[in-house]
């Protein structure tokens, strides 16, 4: 509330400086009649401000649309003569993935085409994005991470613990956290027989024991998954998938026999290396959403 | 202008109208939370874009059988998903980020406004 | 494939397994291994340039994986990846080194392991970038150098670095998000995604008529999308808070560093995706005209208004990031050329800025207003000539690296038509003039006497390696102004091979 310098302020400031001995009713409804003029000062003043606030906000508004509108039909304009959705592509824009198609199955190993392209043809960028998520972690952890001083703590209104040692959600988290987790691996292992993979794998795990956490809160999950454990798994499974990626490399480089060999198609120990490097990724990516979730929640594992 | 090549190709159209959308809330909007959203919207619609080139009407999923019976000619483009994969997880960390210094922010000064933000940044300067 | 020919390959995952190993390191330890590893990132480049200079080698390709180009991922390098994988991690090491005693400073102890893996994942990426051959690669190491910049803003845990880093991450965002849709767009023409089976379907699209209005809006989006990244103006608004506010070594990182990398980008994408004449055809190298002018004219004008010590060297790389640009625009041969060799000299120049202004604010009390630094030179001799042949080489004084590349833009310039020729030489001598004012100005401030010393110097407790990280930089920005005939003739082999 402003004070301002009016005329009614100096009345109320010298009415309440005299001394009054006893409140009576009518010094009392003359006081509130002050209050009530002075905030209806105020608001006549604020309401100027907002008034030009708001005029500024509207038109501010109204160009961003018009922006918004100009980039959106400049680049319909532009696209306008892509290839037409859904028909057959021309050839010559279809060499590589025509290689990918007819080849993948010998040179790769794996029935899943997809997997087949990130994990051995392309796997640079895939290692590339892995590191994204590690460097993601990395800058979360630098910003979330409690202090020794003061708890970063997210100011929610919900405390966690509200939640913690309620009966209906301890229970379908027991009876749905391991079938959960059976589930990620399951899509984690099938990544080279049928859609699935890694990513999508470790996201599901990952939810899991998000859900294991929410239930029974983080004294039970710390003991098995506190800081070192996302330190070692994170750690170990990058070095990992460049350690084996740089062995790929290297003798696909030099022209070097491989040992590694791409096994009968459709079995589980197939494929060569995507089936480890799932596993790596399954394991990063879990435990990176674990650890969003405990530094969001709670700045602490 | 071929307008009906802008409804044949409407999938494409649709993602390019909502990448601008989402341009713009990024870059204009003065909500913290709500440039977040635009983000995702804008990267929402480059998968949504790219999805739809590697579609090939009447073709299926590029998962082959064992014996690798089927042709070449029966997936479609694989590349697209694979470049799709790539781009959510980017999209997820940067999310990530984003919504970190959001959390500090408003810790720190309780609005999720930038403007305001960066007013009481420079009244803090200035003490 | 002969031994040497493996360095690239083994510099990009030997930074790479380095920064998972540093994120478990305890603190001094990580930060030991993070100067051995830039240590030896710059041993290898320099030991590859050597080996192709020597054999006269022509720029060679690694297969990352079994399977030939277009099908499986390569890495390129000739001549100039190899100057540029050598002299990077130079920077970065030195910058690293300085920025050692504010780093120590921080409150918290596992806040350095963490930096440090973020440095190593940075120089890992910046050398991606060099190197790489395939566009969507290029994007996803550009996404780890946008997130790895954004730790360094913030490594300093004030509200003006929150704020600086959430604007510098939606301007980046949005720069990503244009550079994207345009790897897609060209994807769906041409089904390709790396750089030399681009070239060919480009060339092939072009010379068919077809298709020209979508690739003049794929080029214009990739290229306001690395320009936004890079901060031309009038994308640069995150500049002055970001490098305000962060650490020293962080701001010498960002400065010298990360912009360079979106810059060699662009350059790569002009020279082997798209090829010069497509980029006239399409009239982009005008817009980049208009951009960089106006970034040279402003960030100067800036930089003279302001009066916070910091902030005059953040709009003072504004300015600098036009002259590159302009380069840039000026086109293929002397100007791309003179883009390259002020690049280099930019590199080594504001990093030594940014970090002997923090020495030289130390024995100031800390104070960052320009006027309060009055004598701080005279306090501390060395960190002061270090940021006088700094500043010398940033307005383009003679024994200085900016001096070449003020020549180099100018004889790139006059090679146009003449209404370019004017507009450019015009606004390079403006801002020259600027920039005269406003260094020289603080020069002569911090050499003068300071009439208020009273009592003793505020020691300060400069180690050996910070002392020796700016003078190595000092050198160089010297170094580049009388071996610049030899590092010109690299940059045109190198531009010829790219």
């Amino acid at each position: 509330m402003r004070i301002g310098h009016t005329d009614l302020d100096q009345d109320l400031i010298a009415s309440l400086q005299e001394p009054s001995p006893a409140p009576s009713p009518l010094s009392e409804a003359h006081l509130l009649e002050h209050a009530k003029a002075i905030r209806e000062e105020e608001a006549a003043f604020s309401s100027q401000e907002t008034k030009a606030h708001q005029v500024s906000l509207h038109i501010y508004r109204i160009l961003s649309v018009c922006a918004a509108l100009l980039i959106i039909l400049l680049m319909l304009w532009g696209v306008m003569d892509l290839p037409v959705f859904g028909k057959e592509k021309d050839p010559l824009t279809q060499v590589v993935s025509a290689r990918y198609l007819s080849a993948g199955l010998q040179e790769g190993g794996a029935t899943n085409l997809v997997a087949n392209m990130i994990l051995d043809y392309r796997a640079f960028d895939t290692l590339g994005e892995s590191n994204v998520l590690f460097a993601s972690a990395c800058a979360v952890l630098l910003l979330l991470r409690k202090s020794q001083n003061q708890a970063i703590r997210p100011s929610s209104a919900v405390d966690s613990d509200s939640f913690v040692r309620d009966p209906i959600l301890q229970f379908g988290a027991r009876i749905l956290f391991p079938l959960l987790l059976l589930y990620g691996l399951y899509i984690v292992f099938n990544g080279h027989l049928g859609p699935g993979g890694g990513f999508s794998g470790g996201a599901v795990m990952g939810s899991a024991l998000i859900l294991y956490r929410c239930a029974y809160g983080a004294e039970e999950t710390a003991p098995f998954f506190s800081s070192r454990t996302f330190q070692a798994v994170t750690c170990s499974a990058l070095c990992f998938y460049a350690l084996s990626k740089a062995y790929s490399f290297f003798t696909g480089a030099n022209g070097l026999p491989s040992f590694i060999s791409t096994g009968t198609p459709g079995s589980i120990l197939s494929a060569g290396l995507i089936l480890p490097l799932n596993i790596a990724v399954g394991l990063i990516v879990c435990s990176t959403m674990y650890a969003f979730f405990c530094l969001f929640e709670k700045g602490e594992f | 202008m071929d307008l009906h090549l802008l409804l044949e190709n409407r999938l494409a159209a649709a993602a390019i109208i909502l990448f601008g959308i989402g341009l713009t809330t990024l870059l204009l909007n003065r909500n913290l939370i709500k440039k977040i959203i635009g983000f995702s919207f804008m990267d929402s619609a480059i998968f949504l874009f790219l999805t739809s080139e590697g579609y090939i009407g009447g073709r299926t999923a590029p998962i082959q059988l064992p014996d690798g019976s089927m042709p070449a000619s029966a997936f479609v483009d694989p590349i697209p998903a694979g470049l799709v994969l790539t781009g959510i997880v980017v999209s997820v960390s940067v999310t990530a980020l984003m919504l970190s210094l959001t959390v500090r922010l408003y810790q720190r000064y309780h609005t999720l406004d930038l403007d305001e933000i960066a007013q009481l940044v420079r009244k803090e300067g200035e003490k | 494939m002969i031994w040497w020919q493996n360095l690239p390959f083994f510099s990009i995952i030997g930074s790479l397994l380095s920064a998972s190993i540093a994120f478990i390191l305890p603190r001094k330890r990580a930060r030991h291994f993070t100067l051995l590893i830039l240590g030896l990132d710059v041993l290898s480049g320099l030991l590859l340039l050597h080996r192709i200079i020597l054999l006269n080698a022509g720029p060679f390709v690694f297969q990352m994986g079994h399977f030939p180009m277009p099908w499986g991922n390569v890495i390129r390098c000739g001549v100039l990846e190899a100057f540029l994988a050598s002299f990077f991690p130079a920077v970065m090491l030195c910058a690293v080194a300085a920025g050692q005693p504010s780093l120590e400073e921080l409150s918290e102890k596992n806040r350095e392991s963490l930096s440090c893996a973020i440095v190593l994942l940075l120089i890992t990426a910046l050398l991606a970038q060099i190197y790489s051959n395939d566009l969507f690669t290029c994007y996803v190491f550009l996404e780890i150098m946008t997130l790895t910049a954004c730790a360094l803003i913030v490594l300093r845990d004030s509200g003006r670095a929150l704020m600086a880093g959430m604007r510098y991450m939606v301007l980046n965002l949005v720069g990503s998000g244009l550079f994207l849709l345009g790897i897609v767009l060209l994807y769906s023409l041409t089904g390709h995604l790396l750089m030399e089976p681009l070239h060919s379907s480009i060339q092939a699209l072009s010379q068919a008529g077809t298709h020209h209005r979508s690739l003049t809006i794929i080029l214009a989006l990739m290229t306001v999308g690395l320009c936004v990244k890079s901060a031309l103006f009038p994308f640069h608004s995150w500049v002055p808070d970001a490098y305000s506010s962060a650490l020293p070594s962080s701001n010498a990182i960002l400065s010298s560093l990360v912009s360079k990398g979106y810059i060699l980008l662009l350059l790569k994408i002009y020279v082997r995706v798209f090829g010069w004449d497509l980029v006239l055809a399409s009239r982009v190298d005008h817009l980049l005209l208009l951009f960089s002018l106006s970034g040279l004219v402003v960030g100067s004008l800036e930089a003279l208004r302001t009066t916070h010590f910091l902030r005059m060297i953040a709009w003072s790389s504004v300015a600098q990031i036009g002259y590159i640009y302009l380069g840039l625009a000026l086109g293929a041969g002397l100007g791309y050329r003179a883009a390259l060799f002020h690049l280099c000299v930019h590199a080594a120049a504001k990093s030594l800025l940014f970090l002997s202004a923090d020495m030289l604010q130390r024995v100031s009390e800390n104070r960052d207003r320009i006027q309060c630094l009055r004598g701080a030179a005279r306090r501390s001799p060395v960190f002061g000539l270090c940021w006088t042949i700094a500043a010398f080489s940033m307005v383009g004084l003679p024994f200085t690296g900016g001096l070449i590349s003020k020549l180099l833009l100018g004889e790139a310039a006059l090679s146009h038509s003449r209404i370019v020729a004017i507009i450019s030489l015009l606004a390079l001598a403006l801002s020259s003039f600027l920039h005269i004012l406003y260094f020289l100005r603080t020069v002569i401030l911090l050499w003068s006497p300071d009439p208020e010393t009273t009592g003793p110097v505020p020691s300060v407790r400069v180690g050996g390696t910070p002392l020796l990280a700016c003078c190595t930089l000092a050198v160089a920005s010297i170094a580049l102004f009388f071996l610049a005939d030899p590092l010109l003739q690299l940059f045109s082999l190198g531009l010829s091979q790219f």
